[in-house]
């Protein structure tokens, strides 16, 4: 697949990788995995296939072999040659069809499947680009991704109909410093403005100041999903390319569901948390 | 002999463990003890005298997790190494550390060269280790102000640690200079060499002797050699 005009944020995932936290290396991987794993359901493939990920503008690829291909994820507008195309469904491709998306209109990751996935370069196990691992931090115009060609249809996918959930509601647990939260009780009904959105994590204003004290723990260890409180009021939604070890209080805790959800909710749009206990999360 | 260990539950993917008044050679070997004894672990990060482990199967590791702690001993063969490590004094902060510290260019260089340190652990960035063993004598906060860019494989120190940045970045700690070794390779597995409870020495070079070890460095097939001796 040659990379005709790069979007804004255009890389290769897959689900990650695993092993090397040791060595302070993230795990990566798709941001909304539900979507991810819906395009390579569709297609037949693996759910864990290496994909294009695209953020909130996709850009035009052209492909140079036969294939088929799945696009799922936040809506985002795409002509083959010219004509429309439908999401959540196997898109037949023959050599030099090209691909071109708009912007998304709601959401924020798109994501491009390629039958059999993508077979991009790997490094430390898995072909999610990371900036320390790859050099870049994304793909440009010019760049080839290769993929084995396929002229037999995959089986068509029944079932799996679902979209995208963008959902403005995420569901939290306590963290180990929960206790730095001056009044938990107020989560509830607080809505929480989304400030700041990258790969390593997701940036929430509450309205509020929620801190008990000034309060910095010793560092520790942090991984995707953990919501970290900082000494402005900030809470950091820390995500797939997240640091392994930080050094605000984790506050607060999200499950995967959580991850996929807040990763399509845009900068400037609201977010509610859902306090629930840790014990229906650790099914004691 | 047991050892004293609390569990704490984070996620049900996620279980920290605390043991008390361990050094970071030992909370490595335990770790790696822990990794090659559980096959469904998936990472274990030690930090601050508390092993995080990562495992979709942590129910299964639970149960034995109490035995296997029962049987650790604080008496361990120690397979931690020493590695010499160059350096060529260019470093952006050399003349303000020296400056903060009353002291001249080549004391700094002095003390530097003089101590022992011991790495502790991955951070930060990957392939980035802290280290200990920063002399009071040479100490300095991190800069009140970070810099912008900070060059790949920088040695610097801040707050009682040493460390060498993998990559170019931004950075706030105060840097002595350069080494011509890159710690941290994604093409190879393991990535790094340096392994915590392990001991570092660093030599001075000058720029020419930098720019040999570089290009021995980059066509050498047995790193961990250049790295047993002076050069």
């Amino acid at each position: 697949m040659f990379v005709k005009r790069a979007g804004l944020l255009d890389t290769i995932q897959d689900s990650g990788r695993t092993g090397f936290f040791k060595y302070a290396v993230p795990r990566s991987g798709f941001m909304d995995a539900q979507s991810a794993k819906r395009a390579n359901t569709i297609l037949g493939n693996d759910p864990n296939d290496s994909v294009l990920e695209m953020s909130i503008q996709g850009g035009i690829y052209r492909f140079d072999s036969p294939t088929f291909v799945c696009i799922s994820g936040a809506p985002m507008k795409f002509t083959l040659n010219g004509i429309h195309g439908e999401s959540n469904c196997v898109i037949p491709i023959q050599p030099d069809d090209e691909i071109e998306f708009s912007q998304a209109s709601e959401g924020v990751y798109t994501y491009l499947a390629v039958k059999g996935g993508f077979r991009s370069s790997i490094r430390m196990g898995s072909r999610s680009m990371h900036p320390s691992l790859f050099g870049v931090s994304r793909l440009k115009e010019g760049d080839v991704i290769e993929y084995l060609p396929i002229d037999t249809a995959p089986n068509k996918m029944v079932g799996n109909t679902s979209d995208v959930s963008l959902c403005s509601k995420m569901v939290v647990y306590p963290g180990p410093e929960f206790n730095c939260l001056k009044t938990p009780e107020q989560l509830r009904d607080l809505p929480l403005k989304v400030a700041g959105h990258n790969r390593m994590g997701i940036r929430v204003l509450p309205s509020t100041y929620l801190h008990r004290r000034h309060s910095t723990i010793k560092s520790s260890v942090v991984f995707p999903g953990i919501v970290q409180l900082t000494p402005s009021g900030e809470l950091i939604v820390l995500h797939r390319d997240c640091q392994v070890t930080g050094g605000y209080p984790r506050v607060l805790l999200t499950n995967e569901e959580g991850l996929n959800q807040i990763a399509q909710i845009r900068q400037g749009s609201t977010i509610q948390f859902e306090l629930t206990d840790l014990s229906n999360y650790l099914g004691e | 002999m047991g050892l004293k260990v609390r569990f704490h539950r984070v996620s049900p993917e996620v279980i920290s463990i605390e043991l008390e008044g361990t050094s970071a050679a030992w909370l490595s070997y335990v770790a790696e003890q822990l990794e090659s004894q559980f096959s469904s672990i998936q990472d274990v990060v030690f930090l601050n005298g508390v092993i995080t482990v990562f495992s979709t199967e942590l129910n299964l590791i639970l149960s034995e997790l109490a035995s296997f702690f029962d049987s650790m001993d604080e008496t361990y063969e120690s397979s931690f190494r020493t590695w010499y490590i160059p350096i060529w004094y260019n470093g952006l902060d050399l003349q303000f550390i020296a400056k903060k510290k009353g002291m001249s260019i080549d004391q700094i260089k002095e003390i530097h060269q003089k101590e022992e340190y011991t790495a502790i652990g991955y951070g930060f960035l990957p392939g980035f280790f802290y280290s200990s063993g920063v002399p009071e004598s040479l100490d300095l906060p991190r800069r009140s102000s970070p810099r912008t860019r900070v060059p790949a494989q920088s040695v610097a120190f801040a707050a009682a640690q040493m460390a060498i940045y993998p990559f170019e970045t931004s950075g706030g700690w105060n840097i002595l200079g350069t080494t011509p070794y890159q710690f941290f390779d994604p093409n190879k597995n393991p990535p790094v060499i340096v392994k915590a409870g392990d001991r570092l020495r660093f030599y001075e070079i000058d720029e020419s002797h930098f720019k040999v070890l570089q290009l021995i460095w980059e066509t050498s097939s047995d790193r961990e050699k250049l790295l047993s001796h002076v050069c």
